[in-house]
């Protein structure tokens, strides 16, 4: 490894940016007996700091784990995992059937862009009703019962129709008193005419 | 899916998901349960695993949620990630205070003068060998900001060792 | 989020065509002391089946009907008040005067809005008792002989 190239490696390292492959080449290049004198100090820091992966498991896990997923599916019977297992095949056939599980992974970055996106949408259709409809949005059933609402139409419509029906009653009478006065002409012309 | 292939596919991962439950709950006998618990859930879930896309990262998940219960439910407190895992404000503690511990190492110890957040991460990248999306799982932080994290605990560890093994030649 | 575009559809859908109705609602419901009293078409569906005796005709009429405005005023300052912002049916050509009749205290004035020759799309009735004003809109698709059933069913 060119010295350029650890150095620009090492400034990435501590910014952290680096992948565990990278860091795995560094840790190579630590151990070798290439290390110049200037990264002798960043050497003994590797070594003792970050040499990686500590192998602590209990080395009985493994088996006790194997005995533990017998001893599951041993108590299933046999009959029910078989056609659980049928069943199974039938509907989470993933190349037949839509898959109803998938773990979408979500981290912060497309959260943060399914928030934007959502926003802007949002805002977008509030306007778009809001620019066609303006305060119509105001405009709701006072009533939410059927019957008060039933009743308040009943007077409006009651209100309404008395009214029109003064109105009209008015206009029957003028009608006929025009009526009268005209049949009241008609006979005085004819008596006119006679002469 | 027959425990053959189950065992197989998922056994494989109990190593990783051993370390994360050690780190997470600092105890080889309750990482030990943890580990054990999972599996029955995964065992239970498995065929659903199968359809995932990543099955080993939703283990990863699995494990690390089952802990924080455990954590939680042992505090008897409804304490969240981030309230448990909290990060105090950036300082490292002077060398005076290291508790020397005779089983820690050096190096162990000056890890532990790290503010938690950074002592986690630290230790889930260079002792776990965790993967920078496995310790977004686990820590519920963002990619950036565990960069951030990471790079702020390497230079804290850096300055740290400098302090210990001073030199002739000063170094700022 | 999505219950709050949910909950604009639903009321756009409730509300029907109210464009006609929202210039009225608009003028007099920012107001202070006026009671305003809103149905809609799908409430007016909704309501129990007016067959009873008498009210047959009104049932018809309300089922050509997209939505009833009713404004009252709450006291006199606000009958002035209401009073004076009607000389928008007056000077709105659109608005065609149709029946005004005077009764001692009473005044009452009827507008109506033409859609087409046959069509009204609105009737609006408007009371001046002195003390007491009310506004009644009727939007929707009546013709003059819906209108005069309306007054015939009042005879009975």
């Amino acid at each position: 490894m060119k010295h350029i190239d650890i150095n620009r490696l090492l400034n990435e390292f501590y910014e952290g940016k680096t992948n565990l492959e990278q860091e795995k080449e560094l840790l190579k290049f630590f151990k070798s007996d290439e290390v110049p004198e200037d990264l002798l100090e960043e050497q003994a820091i590797f070594l003792s700091c970050f040499k990686g992966e500590e192998n602590n498991v209990p080395t009985d896990l493994q088996t006790s784990l194997e005995t533990l997923i017998d001893n599951l599916a041993r108590k299933e019977s046999p009959v029910i995992s078989q056609s659980q297992e049928n069943i199974v095949q039938r509907t989470l056939n993933p190349k037949t059937a839509p898959p109803k599980f998938k773990i979408i992974k979500i981290d912060s970055m497309s959260l943060r862009f399914s928030a934007i996106a959502a926003s802007i949408i949002l805002i977008f259709t509030i306007s778009l009703f809001a620019y066609r409809y303006n305060d119509s949005n105001k405009l709701a059933d006072t009533y939410t019962n059927p019957n008060d609402a039933y009743l308040e139409t009943k007077r409006a419509l009651t209100l309404v129709a008395q009214n029109l029906n003064t109105g009209f009653s008015q206009l029957e009478e003028a009608q006929a008193d025009i009526g009268k006065a005209n049949q009241i002409m008609n006979k005085q012309l004819k008596k006119i005419s006679k002469r | 899916m027959d425990a053959e292939t189950f065992k197989q596919r998922y056994i494989p991962l109990h190593k990783k998901l051993f370390r994360v439950a050690f780190r997470l709950l600092e105890d080889s006998s309750d990482a030990e349960d943890a580990v054990q618990e999972t599996y029955v859930k995964l065992w239970e879930k498995r065929n659903e695993l199968e359809i995932l896309r990543n099955p080993e990262s939703f283990c990863i998940v699995m494990i690390r949620n089952l802990c924080m219960d455990m954590l939680r439910s042992a505090r008897n407190r409804t304490d969240s990630f981030e309230t448990v895992f909290k990060d105090k404000p950036d300082e490292t503690s002077l060398i005076g205070d290291i508790e020397t511990k005779e089983s820690l190492t050096i190096i162990e110890q000056l890890v532990r003068t790290l503010p938690e957040q950074q002592q986690l991460v630290f230790n889930l990248r260079h002792r776990d060998d965790c993967s920078l999306e496995e310790i977004e799982e686990i820590t519920g932080l963002s990619a950036v900001n565990i960069r951030v994290i990471l790079s702020r605990g390497r230079k804290n560890i850096k300055e740290q060792y400098n302090l210990i093994y001073c030199n002739e030649t000063y170094r700022y | 989020m999505k219950t709050r575009i949910l909950l604009l559809t639903l009321l756009i859908f409730i509300s029907g065509n109210c464009l006609a109705q929202k210039k009225l609602f608009d003028h007099f419901s920012d107001m202070d002391g006026v009671t305003s009293v809103y149905i809609s078409k799908t409430m007016l569906q909704m309501m129990p089946n007016m067959n009873i005796q008498g009210d047959l005709d009104i049932g018809n009429f309300a089922g050509k009907l997209d939505g009833i405005l009713i404004l009252t005023s709450e006291s006199e300052n606000v009958s002035k008040m209401m009073r004076s912002e009607t000389s928008y049916f007056h000077n709105n050509p659109d608005y065609e005067i149709l029946m005004k009749v005077k009764d001692e205290e009473t005044n009452v004035n009827f507008y109506i809005k033409k859609k087409t020759n046959n069509l009204i799309g609105e009737l609006v009735m408007l009371v001046d008792d002195k003390s007491e004003y009310v506004i009644i809109q009727m939007v929707g698709n009546m013709t003059m002989e819906d209108i005069q059933k309306l007054t015939k069913s009042m005879n009975h």
